[in-house]
């Protein structure tokens, strides 16, 4: 049959040259179909535009309220998001006045360089800022310390730096040791505050400031790892939101719909 | 006609919140949508077309892509919202197709009426509807979605290679629908009828 023959001409490379754009091979081979397939991708037909103004406005709409409602992300996530975010603002502000401040403190001669350097937990708060929390973050290490002993003497050296001192001078081991480590220069302030680079001495003036407090009674730094917390976690939030797939390619199902089409007859 | 590269500038234009920018793209574009649609969905393909557009006007600012991305990002949006209806309807479009109405829509004395071209694209879009669905598809989105292999494979969840054989089974079975129909005596013989035909075409032709 001549159909036969001329259905044989239909091969994959004639299909293939075509769907890539090669109509005069179509069209010399199958012109009916040709035409069939212009007809199916002719230009717009003003009929199917009619929707236009309503996607128009759809569009509209869309641009006064970005954030799209029927999304996954919900509206209470974007409100927490948004929480965590003001709490994160917040907190970091007053890391930076509180790092600031310390800096401040400490150019302006309130803290003795030694001490500075390491502990300035609680003198940092008396000297320059109102909030406990913030040197949080500016010191990671929180020093537990004998509270508020009278200052033995001297201007500077809070307390706590001091009875801090005392215990990392306490536990260097045996009294060879301890007074090796008089040499240390960390042990500069504690040293000075004892009067005389001395193990004895040292021992002694530590001696004294331990009863007045239990090294565990108030942690100076308890309260930073909560205010602390919050910031790690907001960070990850706006990268979420922003970066949620455009659509879910992968879940629509595949061939799964319904019955096979129509069966066509040649 | 837009180029394809201004069109790609078109595209970044309409996620800047452009609405010229948006309606040319609508423009360009929903027809292609609305005869792919026509062929999941048949007489919903206008109400489909409508949400679809509407998705895609509220997620437009996270597509990442040019104008053939957003080819195919439409036509995904496009065909989630297809699968969804189907799913609740839960019944398959009864789309009427005739080749003889078709050969006769395309007879070159009348093309030049375009509400005619209209009825010569519908009828088009139908032929091509009842193929195998998986064959009208692969047509769809490389003939008239303008789809290469891999970004067709993409939408339909197969890989280039079937929707390359998909597509070419498709044009092939239509080339032999429509020669056989020529070669054939009498112009509208029934059994070259798949479908029952009823309303679409024929109404559309009386209300021209």
């Amino acid at each position: 049959m001549s159909s036969n023959e001329r259905r044989d001409r239909m091969d994959r490379t004639t299909a293939e040259q075509f769907l890539q754009g090669d109509r005069a091979t179509l069209n010399a081979g199958h012109p009916r179909l040709a035409e069939l397939l212009a007809a199916a991708s002719t230009s717009a037909h003003p009929a199917e535009l009619a929707g236009e103004s309503a996607a128009m406005a759809a569009f509209t709409a869309a641009r006064h309220s970005p954030p799209s409602p029927a999304r996954r992300p919900s509206m209470i996530q974007l409100a927490i998001a948004k929480i965590l975010t003001i709490k994160v603002a917040a907190i970091a502000g007053i890391a930076c006045a509180s790092v600031g401040g310390v800096a401040l403190a400490a150019n302006a001669g309130v803290l003795p360089a030694p001490i500075s350097s390491h502990l300035p937990g609680a003198h940092s708060s008396k000297s320059a800022q109102p909030h406990p929390t913030q040197s949080g973050s500016a010191q990671p290490r929180p020093i537990p310390s004998g509270s508020a002993l009278p200052r033995p003497s001297g201007p500077a050296g809070g307390p706590l730096d001091i009875a801090a001192l005392c215990r990392d001078f306490g536990s260097r081991g045996d009294k060879a040791h301890r007074t090796k480590a008089l040499e240390e220069r960390r042990f500069g302030e504690l040293v000075r505050q004892a009067g005389k680079k001395d193990h004895d001495r040292v021992e002694k003036f530590c001696a004294r400031l331990k009863p007045s407090g239990s090294p565990s009674a108030r942690p100076s730094g308890s309260a930073f790892p909560d205010a602390g917390r919050p910031s790690g976690q907001p960070s990850t939030r706006p990268g979420e939101q922003s970066g949620y797939p455009s659509d879910r390619p992968s879940s629509f199902p595949r061939g799964s719909s319904g019955p096979a089409g129509p069966t066509q007859q040649g | 006609m837009v180029a394809p590269e201004d069109l790609d500038a078109v595209v970044r234009a309409a996620q800047a919140g452009d609405e010229d920018a948006f309606r040319l793209l609508y423009r360009t574009q929903q027809p292609a949508l609305l005869r792919y649609l026509r062929v999941l969905v048949g007489e919903d393909a206008e109400d489909i077309a409508s949400e679809a557009w509407l998705q895609i006007s509220r997620d437009l600012g996270t597509f990442a892509g040019d104008w053939a991305g957003f080819r195919g990002w439409t036509a995904t949006v496009a065909r989630h919202r297809a699968m969804d209806s189907l799913r609740a309807t839960r019944r398959r479009p009864q789309i009427s197709a005739s080749v003889e109405h078709f050969l006769d829509l395309i007879a070159p004395e009348e093309t030049a009426d375009r509400a005619l071209e209209l009825v010569a694209t519908d009828a088009a879009v139908a032929l091509i509807a009842s193929l195998p669905r998986d064959q009208a598809e692969a047509v769809m989105l490389r003939v008239v979605l303008g789809l290469d292999a891999q970004a067709a494979g993409k939408i339909l969840g197969k890989r280039a290679g079937a929707v390359r054989t998909a597509a070419y089974r498709g044009l092939r079975q239509l080339a032999r629908r429509l020669e056989s129909a020529g070669t054939a005596d009498p112009p509208r013989q029934p059994s070259l009828w798949t479908g029952v035909t009823t309303s679409t075409t024929p109404a559309l032709k009386e209300v021209r």
